[in-house]
């Protein structure tokens, strides 16, 4: 029914949505179309597609096994729509949500997908103008999805707090480091998948689901984590688009390091009390970046996400070396260190110019800029 | 008068009287055209206002007659004005610079529409000089169809960009050319060379350095000012009518301070946080009272008999600038359909331009009765048609909203 196609466990990809937005005040714009146009004359077999409107861009690595290859490929993407984007005049920039568009003003891209989905979800869909970046990891069989899965939501807060890049929304500070989960939310099949023990388990859930008639496809599911059987992955799908290239492909070598060391270690079994604080750990993490406080069901401690964090990449260190991220771990403490955010910088900036346009335009600045901090 | 229409009335009215009803008059008969046009016809707003503008003016019942379409003159060149400072706004000089092809479009269609025009009058056995100044005169695009009918239809996309990039480099090409070409055919006849030289130069370079200087003040007192969008309109407003009235008392091209003031304002040292929302108001009130003013000077006298020659031309120039655009569409990154696209929404040609630039030529050139009446005539067909044109071709090109 739903077969899980098995793929080499620790090889992963990423998929990044981008914002377009004109240069005039760096609002978003309808330039999918003629930026997809462009890039299509251009384009050498890199994946570059619509999404569901059309101020929406996303694009998508290969299947690599080093971050590196990654990070290289991506660039080269990143010059292609770069390229393209500067002969139309449009902006290209990484971050959570637009600052300050009205989602109103939004247009579904015409594809019979999103106009299925737009037709169904109403404003939401519009609202859903939000970029987000998905992070595949390979696994071996649908058991070993379903586990890690299970494993990972522990780290979700992690994942966000590194990624959050979505302060502002709808031309306010929410206060929020990510407010882009918010509109997430909204959806009737957002959350968790339910604690399963095994693909088997797994399936019989979405026979069920799908004998209500409620889902048709694992598509219908806008889960955090979620099996991926179609490809052979788990995928990750909480960060925000960060701003800058370097900081999305870390944020995935810590994924995939995550993922190496529970599947070297078979012992490690997920908490039954794991999506009892969830919801609290991802609001925290949201709400406070790496400020935030987690509750961490194992220990019943309640350590700060930072030092959270911190203790996961020591932990980790041993595996990283195994699968050539340390340099990508130590970006990342680097940062958490320093209390460096994407959502912080873009505060920063609002601060000193009191315009979100001009927010905008750093964003897009920051997007087209080489990462000064990432030591390779 | 309109009041003779009312012999009743014994008192006369005083001048100031015959001011307000007629700012009166332009705003109700377009607000009475707005509401026609876009409840029975679905036609854009712009297209109403002209048609009761038509309606009211000498060519109607006359309610506007000639002297107080005088009289309101300055109503439209402050319009204009603000209309050229907003386009220039829109104008993105870095990416002139870095898009070649975008500039290269502009001056290539420019110089196309302006020699077929020129050939085909001069077929048709007119004089050269007078052929070549209304040939100058088709380059134009009006910026305040452009400018408005974007906004009103929220038309965004390559075509409406491009369009209106196109437009502003139209404009700013045949206005050096008429200033020169009027310069020329003033002093033709005298052998000073220098003045002959001086005089055009004077009359651009001295608009720039005025918008520029404009820009600046604008720079250095904008942050002084308190934080009320309703004041920053005002003021905006306040330096377009001093630039327009500066630009006349100096014999300065005002239409290109006006369009460098823009420009200048929006990219550069001088650069200004106005978002164009902060403009609105004022805009749509200006724009009501201009559109009706260029509809109350549409002539239809000469249309019986120069319709056709109205029409060829009309169609020339339309014809070499899609022509044009589709040739170099792929150059501009745009499919061939937008390439079309772009040539076709440059259809309205620019009434309210081609009258600020015959008044501001002094004495200006005769063309002879037969082209101005041609001029005249056309006009009515670009002007009523244009906005229609205009949103034909940017529904074609797919830009705008729509109900998805």
């Amino acid at each position: 029914m739903l077969d899980f196609k098995p793929s080499k466990p620790l090889t992963f990809g990423i998929e990044l949505e981008l914002q377009i937005v004109n240069r005039r005040d760096y609002n978003l714009t309808r330039g999918a179309r003629d930026l997809l146009a462009l890039i299509e004359r251009r384009n050498k077999g890199y994946d570059i597609k619509p999404e569901i409107t059309e101020s929406m861009l996303e694009i998508a690595s290969g299947v690599h096994e080093s971050h590196r290859e990654m990070l290289a490929e991506l660039i080269a993407i990143r010059d292609i729509v770069l390229g393209a984007a500067d002969k139309l005049n449009l902006g290209i920039g990484g971050g959570g949500a637009h600052p300050f568009q009205h989602w109103a003003d939004r247009a579904i891209y015409p594809k019979e997908r999103y106009l299925l989905v737009s037709e169904l979800y109403g404003y939401l869909a519009k609202q859903f103008t939000v970029y987000g970046q998905h992070i595949h990891i390979g696994v071996p069989d649908g058991d070993a999805a379903v586990r890690l899965t299970h494993l990972l939501a522990r780290y979700m807060p992690h994942f966000i707090a590194l990624s959050c890049s979505s302060p502002f929304y709808q031309g306010v500070d929410t206060l929020f480091h990510s407010s882009r989960l918010t509109s997430i939310n909204a959806f009737p099949l957002s959350g968790c998948m339910p604690m399963v023990a095994s693909w088997q388990a797994f399936e019989d859930y979405f026979g069920k689901m799908s004998g209500y008639g409620i889902v048709a496809s694992m598509k219908d599911f806008y889960w955090d984590i979620r099996p991926k059987p179609e490809y052979g992955t788990v995928e990750i799908r909480v960060c925000d688009t960060p701003l800058q290239l370097e900081t999305a492909v870390a944020i995935a070598a810590y994924a995939r390091t995550l993922a190496g060391y529970f599947l070297a270690h078979p012992e490690i079994a997920p908490h039954p009390d794991t999506y009892q604080t969830y919801a609290f750990n991802r609001f925290q993490a949201c709400r406070f970046g790496l400020a935030g406080t987690l509750c961490d069901v194992e220990t019943l401690a309640r350590p700060e996400l930072r030092q959270d964090l911190l203790a996961t990449f020591d932990r980790l260190s041993e595996t990283a070396r195994e699968l050539g991220t340390v340099d990508a771990l130590a970006y990342l403490r680097g940062r958490a260190v320093r209390m460096a955010t994407d959502a912080a910088w873009l505060r920063e900036r609002f601060a000193t110019s009191q315009s979100l346009s001009d927010v905008v335009r750093l964003q897009c600045e920051a997007w087209r800029s080489a990462n000064t901090e990432w030591v390779v | 008068m309109p009041f003779d229409l009312l012999p009743v009335l014994s008192w006369r009215p005083s001048p100031a009287e015959v001011g307000v009803f007629g700012v009166g008059i332009l705003l109700a008969a377009g607000v009475l055209g707005a509401a026609l046009s876009h409840r029975l016809l679905h036609l854009p707003l712009l297209t109403g206002y002209m048609l009761t503008g038509l309606l009211v003016g000498p060519a109607g019942i006359n309610l506007l007659d000639f002297g107080a379409l005088a009289d309101l003159r300055f109503v439209v060149d402050i319009a204009l004005g603000l209309i050229l400072f907003e386009l220039g706004r829109r104008i993105d000089l870095a990416w002139l610079l870095r898009e070649r092809w975008l500039l290269a479009t502009g001056v290539l269609t420019g110089g196309a529409v302006f020699a077929a025009l020129f050939c085909g009058l001069r077929y048709l056995g007119f004089d050269g000089p007078p052929a070549a100044m209304v040939a100058v005169l088709g380059m134009t695009t009006s910026p305040a169809i452009a400018l408005m009918l974007v906004r009103e239809l929220r038309a965004e996309g390559q075509v409406t960009e491009r369009m209106l990039h196109l437009t502003a480099i139209g404009n700013a090409l045949a206005i050096v050319l008429f200033t020169i070409g009027t310069s020329w055919w003033h002093l033709e006849n005298q052998a000073d060379w220098a003045q002959w030289l001086l005089s055009p130069l004077y009359r651009l370079f001295g608009a720039v350095l005025l918008g520029w200087a404009g820009a600046h003040v604008m720079a250095a007192v904008l942050p002084y000012l308190p934080d009320r969008r309703g004041l920053l309109a005002a003021f905006v407003l306040a330096v377009v009518a001093l630039l327009v009235a500066l630009g006349s008392m100096l014999g300065v091209s005002s239409l290109i301070a006006l369009l460098f003031l823009g420009v200048a304002t929006q990219s550069g040292r001088a650069r200004l946080p106005l978002a164009e929302a902060d403009i609105h108001p004022l805009d749509t009130l200006l724009c009501v009272m201009l559109f009706v003013y260029a509809g109350a000077q549409l002539t239809l006298y000469y249309l019986s008999e120069y319709w056709w020659l109205a029409l060829a031309f009309v169609a020339l120039r339309s014809l070499v600038a899609v022509t044009l655009t589709t040739a170099l569409a792929r150059f501009n990154g745009i499919s061939w359909r937008k390439g079309a696209c772009l040539g076709l929404s440059l259809f309205p040609l620019s009434g309210v331009v081609t009258i600020v630039l015959l008044s501001a030529a002094g004495d200006y050139p005769n063309f002879g009765p037969q082209l101005s009446a041609m001029m005249v005539s056309a006009l009515v067909f670009v002007e009523l048609l244009g906005p229609l044109v205009m949103r034909r071709a940017l529904v074609l090109s797919d830009e705008l909203p729509g109900g998805r």
